[in-house]
């Protein structure tokens, strides 16, 4: 990988990776970090990276690195509240919030397919890299993540 | 691909997830239009599909990076002259200052030799070769019927050498000149004495100059006992400074003592320095050395008449 790819991969990939990071630890800074933590690595091992896997490279360390943080630091554990932007004007709940906040109640790796699988598209084999699972436990397990995604939104319509 | 009542969530799912290919997924929409009650359940699988949002890193300046490229220094050969210019410049310039201090070390050591090999007497040098020259100058000019000491000064006289009358026969502390005289010339002794110090008075009393040597009530003190003829002269010595800071009398070994009936034959050749005096003030070196001749008393030719010498001298520095 050249400097060049490296910068291409900061200009296409930067945005993306600090999403999945925002919403799978919620914290700004932490998400900051991680990205630059990231990046660096990419940068540091830019010689043995092959430019067409430097998007993946990207989210793997990401991801471990994120792992790693959550079992340091809790916190990694979703709030149970909404923040108060997410209420509408007229008090009503958006579907938008109500995901958001059904996204907090999944576990940390269901929530991590699910962001890897909506946000950036990726196939389960690519997750699976992603995640060091094979693709049969990402299929299940992204699967398991939805259902609860909709048991919970079923719930708060027939609340709402 | 077999999709029915008991296995289309899995089917759906994976239509959501876009796992499907186009095939499988016109199957799953043919499916999904045969049973219309299943929309709903198709509907709510695909709310849980999350929607991207806009999230920008910002700054990425933070990430960029930038090739580190060496820098490197272009060889022009203008440079390389002129460095081979320098270098040669400089190497010249070191060989030719240290050939200077060579042969000034070795002209100091060969000072500090010929110093050394005269540390006897400091200014013996000087007073041969001053009394070689007067005296190789006053065996040409000297007349034959020259007779007592004669005063000699430092400075070249070509013409007329003075002559010092023994002690005995200058009444107080005179000192008398005789001798030819020459005026208007610039040779005169007396001159070239009063330019030496203009404390001397010339004597014009019966052809004869005297010089009258002051003695003040600051004479130095003589540092020397050999010989007790040996008189300061302050002025003389001095060249007008009252406190000279040293001084040195040496006086010749067999003068004629004073009050004493000494005999000629007593008197031997000798070479030295008188008195010498150091003076800070004007950085000067004053004194005068003297020479005694003696021959046989039987002998009445012109040549072995005794003589004294003496010779002034003034070195600054």
């Amino acid at each position: 990988m050249t400097v060049e790819d490296y910068n291409d991969c900061v200009k296409n990939y930067a945005d993306g990776l600090f999403r999945f990071m925002l919403k799978s630890t919620r914290q700004v800074e932490d998400a900051r970090d991680l990205v630059q933590s990231s990046f660096e690595k990419l940068w540091i091992h830019r010689a043995e990276v092959n430019a067409v896997k430097a998007k993946s490279y990207l989210f793997t360390i990401a991801y471990h690195t994120m792992i790693d943080l959550g079992r340091k630091n809790s916190r990694l554990e979703f709030r149970e509240t909404l923040p108060d932007q997410m209420e509408t004007r007229t008090g009503q709940p958006r579907l938008k919030d109500l995901l958001e906040k059904a996204l907090g109640r999944l576990n940390e790796r269901q929530r991590s397919l699910v962001l890897l699988k909506d946000y950036e598209g990726y196939s389960y084999e690519e997750i699976a890299e992603i995640t060091g699972l094979n693709g049969t436990q990402v299929k299940v397990t992204l699967h398991r993540a939805r259902l609860q995604l909709k048991e919970w939104l079923v719930s708060v319509e027939n609340v709402l | 691909m077999d999709i029915n009542r008991n296995n289309y969530e899995t089917f759906f799912l994976l239509y959501l997830d876009k796992e499907l290919n186009a095939a499988e997924r016109m199957e799953v929409e043919n499916f999904l239009s045969a049973h219309a009650d299943l929309q709903k359940e198709f509907s709510r699988l695909q709310h849980t599909i999350q929607r991207p949002m806009e999230t920008v890193f910002e700054p990425k300046e933070l990430l960029y990076r930038r090739e580190e490229k060496r820098r490197v220094i272009p060889v022009y050969w203008t440079r390389i002259a002129a460095a081979i210019i320098l270098i040669l410049a400089g190497s010249w310039f070191i060989i030719s200052v240290l050939k200077n201090q060579k042969t000034f070390i070795s002209d100091k050591e060969q000072t500090i030799a010929s110093t050394d090999s005269k540390k006897s007497h400091p200014v013996s040098g000087v007073a041969e070769k001053l009394n070689q020259s007067d005296q190789k100058q006053s065996l040409d000019k000297e007349p034959a019927q020259e007779s007592s000491s004669r005063l000699v000064s430092a400075n070249p006289v070509k013409s007329a050498v003075p002559v010092y009358k023994p002690r005995s026969t200058v009444a107080g502390d005179q000192i008398q000149y005789s001798g030819e005289q020459k005026s208007g010339d610039g040779n005169d002794p007396r001159q070239l004495h009063q330019q030496v110090n203009p404390d001397l008075q010339i004597r014009e009393t019966t052809g004869e100059a005297v010089l009258v040597m002051q003695k003040s009530n600051a004479t130095p003190e003589l540092q020397t006992s050999l010989n007790r003829n040996a008189e300061v002269a302050p002025g003389l010595l001095t060249g007008g400074v009252k406190t000279p800071s040293l001084l040195i009398a040496v006086g010749g070994k067999n003068l004629p003592a004073e009050n004493e009936n000494q005999q000629l034959t007593d008197i031997q050749t000798d070479n030295a320095i008188s008195v010498i005096a150091l003076n800070d003030r004007n950085k000067s070196i004053t004194g005068f050395f003297k020479k005694l001749t003696k021959r046989t008393a039987g002998d009445e030719t012109a040549d072995n008449t005794k003589k004294l010498r003496v010779s002034v001298f003034q070195f600054s520095y």
